[in-house]
């Protein structure tokens, strides 16, 4: 199909079905799980940094 | 470098390459051009995601960085994991709702084709920029290593990443990025295992740590709240999240990655992976840094990294002054070497005043060997003034490959080097893929030439790639005015993705507000990053870079909602595509 026939923008649909994500049941757990392990990654970052001061 | 070493390099090269362009050769028409064929499951987005921002320069400065200033550039990256949330939870359903080929393409139903156009315009010139920095940082390894010329060398690489990326588009920068990411992780680690078994036998890995922690080069976290300090916890959770929320969700070469997503749920793993992946892994790359620093302490470093610099002084004038700063080197090396050894031998004994002599001791060793290199730095200014020029005495970005090349066992030697190579490629390539894509999609096709055939706009999707990479290479040429390549890479960024980032977030947050006013809000916010930038680069005033970021975003969302409160710059509000 040539690209002049995609049209730039089109209106979204407001039909699509929600997606799952494929573990943890919801996007939300998804995400808390990331900046959770993002926090105790610092925090070890911390502890490590102080461990061999 | 051994006849196995250029093996293993050329033939690890070869190999992705020829995998990228065969995966590719049935791309005929533009749609798989420019999108791939939007199947790609997200550990390939998450890995061609991380691959585009992991240029070479992350792997060559990087270790520089950390065996300089310690661990505290990790800090960079804290802002990462927030802005994957963000971008999954806003920007991407946006996106693959609207089915658009461009993030700027969203723009336009959003407020106006000026709108559109201006961001457009703002990545392009910050990423043709940094296109060229790019493809710099591997050409001064390999220019070092064989003796060719630099941009020689520069045009050689260039045509190398011209070629697949012309040839398969998009689809070939994400298949190669895959295979590129698999063999600079593989790398990294066996550099780093290495190091660790190169330092004398009785000093083990915790020994290392020790001797580096007591000489701060282990400190992570800065919780000194400093405007001026370009790498603190609050500059990288703030103006960190900025860049990469910017850098993410609005710079085509990240976007065209996750918009070739099987699904949604695809793209928005990828973007998590990364998120979850990226900190460890920049933090390994320092943590080289660090134990090759360690390494040296026990083993004479050169008396300055790069080589070229040094033979330059060679042949001057100068050359007694460095053969006597060389010796100089030697016995402090003496120091350092006696003095690590005291050190952890008192840090086993548990005995607070014999640790505090043993470190004080290494220290003023390590100031010792310091200024000896201040003074070759001198050297190399100088001498290179005498010539009528201005000579680079930073030598941070030549201290890993200095390492590679001197000290891994043949092999692992031809490895890194395909490691920077791969890396060097794999960033490059998706910068000139995401150039060719928003100049075809947002600017050719959509203001020039708008009703031919899908072969006309293939074959100048393809003339736009080559065009770009002539324009990288020629940039490339100049790099050498950048004293720090990483930080020269996220300068350029800092100035244009802060007001990229600000016109995103009226769109996507505040729907009274029009074009006319984002737009204006945009050029004048530009102006002043701009002034800001160049009052700090000639320290009128205190300001790191990473600020430009939040900046740059703040103010753009202030004015365009004072400007559209103010009346005067009513503009199309895309009622209907507003998400």
């Amino acid at each position: 199909m040539p690209l002049s026939q995609y049209p730039p923008a089109p209106p979204p649909a407001d039909d699509d079905p929600p997606e799952e994500p494929p573990i943890l049941g919801s996007w939300g757990r998804m995400y808390a799980t990331v900046l959770v392990a993002h926090v105790v990654l610092i925090i070890c970052f911390y502890l490590f940094s102080q461990a061999y001061a | 470098m051994s006849t196995i070493d250029w093996m293993v390099m050329i033939g690890t090269l070869t190999a992705i390459v020829s995998y990228g362009v065969i995966k590719t050769r049935s791309v005929d028409n533009v749609k798989s051009y420019l999108l791939g064929d939007r199947d790609l499951k997200w550990w390939t987005i998450g890995l061609s995601v991380m691959a585009t921002q992991a240029s070479a320069i992350t792997f060559l400065s990087t270790p520089g960085q950390a065996y300089d200033s310690g661990l505290g550039f990790a800090q960079f990256y804290f802002g990462l994991p927030i802005a994957m949330v963000v971008l999954c939870v806003f920007v991407l359903p946006i996106y693959y709702r609207l089915k658009v080929y461009t993030a700027y393409e969203y723009l336009e139903g959003r407020f106006d084709l000026k709108v559109r156009t201006l961001t457009a315009l703002l990545f392009l010139i910050q990423r043709g920029l940094a296109a060229g920095i790019t493809i710099y940082a591997p050409a001064i390894i390999m220019s070092s290593i064989l003796g060719w010329s630099l941009n020689l060398t520069i045009f050689l690489i260039g045509i190398v990443v011209i070629f697949y990326t012309v040839m398969g588009g998009t689809k070939a920068v994400s298949v190669t990025q895959k295979q590129q990411m698999i063999i600079i992780l593989l790398g990294m680690i066996a550099a780093g295992v290495v190091v660790v078994t190169k330092l004398p036998a009785e000093i083990g890995f915790n020994d290392a740590l020790n001797i580096a922690g007591n000489l701060g080069k282990l400190e992570v976290i800065d919780f000194n709240f400093d405007l001026n300090d370009r790498y603190n916890i609050w500059s990288a959770m703030l103006g960190g999240t900025f860049l990469f929320l910017s850098y993410f969700g609005t710079d085509q070469s990240q976007v065209q990655r996750y918009l070739s997503g099987k699904s949604l749920t695809e793209s928005r793993l990828g973007l998590l992976f990364n998120g979850l992946l990226k900190v460890p892994m920049q933090f390994l790359v320092l943590f080289i840094g660090i134990m090759v620093f360690v390494f040296f302490l026990f083993v004479a470093p050169p008396v300055h990294f790069n080589n070229a610099n040094l033979d330059h002084v060679r042949e001057s004038a100068y050359a007694p002054q460095l053969v006597e700063l060389e010796s100089e080197n030697e016995l402090i090396s003496v120091r350092t070497n006696a003095a690590a050894r005291s050190l952890v031998q008192a840090i086993k004994t548990d005995e607070p005043g014999r640790v505090a002599t043993a470190k004080q001791t290494l220290q003023e060793a390590v100031d010792a060997r310091k200024l000896v290199a201040s003074r070759v730095d001198e050297l190399v200014t100088q001498e290179a003034k005498d010539r009528g020029i201005d000579a680079i005495s930073e030598d941070r970005d030549y201290v890993f490959i200095t390492f590679v090349i001197n000290y891994l066992p043949v092999g692992l030697v031809g490895l890194l080097l395909a490691v920077i190579f791969s890396a060097a490629m794999s960033s490059t390539s998706s910068e000139l893929n995401a150039l060719a894509t928003t100049t075809m999609v947002d600017i050719y096709r959509r203001s020039i030439v708008k009703d031919r055939d899908d072969q006309h706009y293939l074959r100048m999707s393809k003339y736009l790639t080559i065009g770009w990479g002539c324009v990288a290479l020629l940039f490339a040429t100049t790099a050498n005015l950048f004293d720090n390549l990483i930080q020269a890479v996220n300068i350029i960024g800092s100035l244009f993705y802060g007001v990229i980032l600000g016109v995103f977030a009226v769109a996507f947050f505040f729907k009274s507000v029009g074009s006319r006013a984002v737009l204006n809000a945009a050029i004048i916010v530009q102006i002043l990053v701009g002034i800001t930038f160049t009052l700090s680069y000639f320290e009128v005033i205190d300001l790191a870079y990473l600020w430009l970021n939040l900046i740059g975003c703040v103010l753009t969302i202030l004015i365009a909602l004072l400007l559209e409160n103010s009346g005067v710059n009513d503009g199309p509000r895309g009622d209907v595509l507003d998400a």
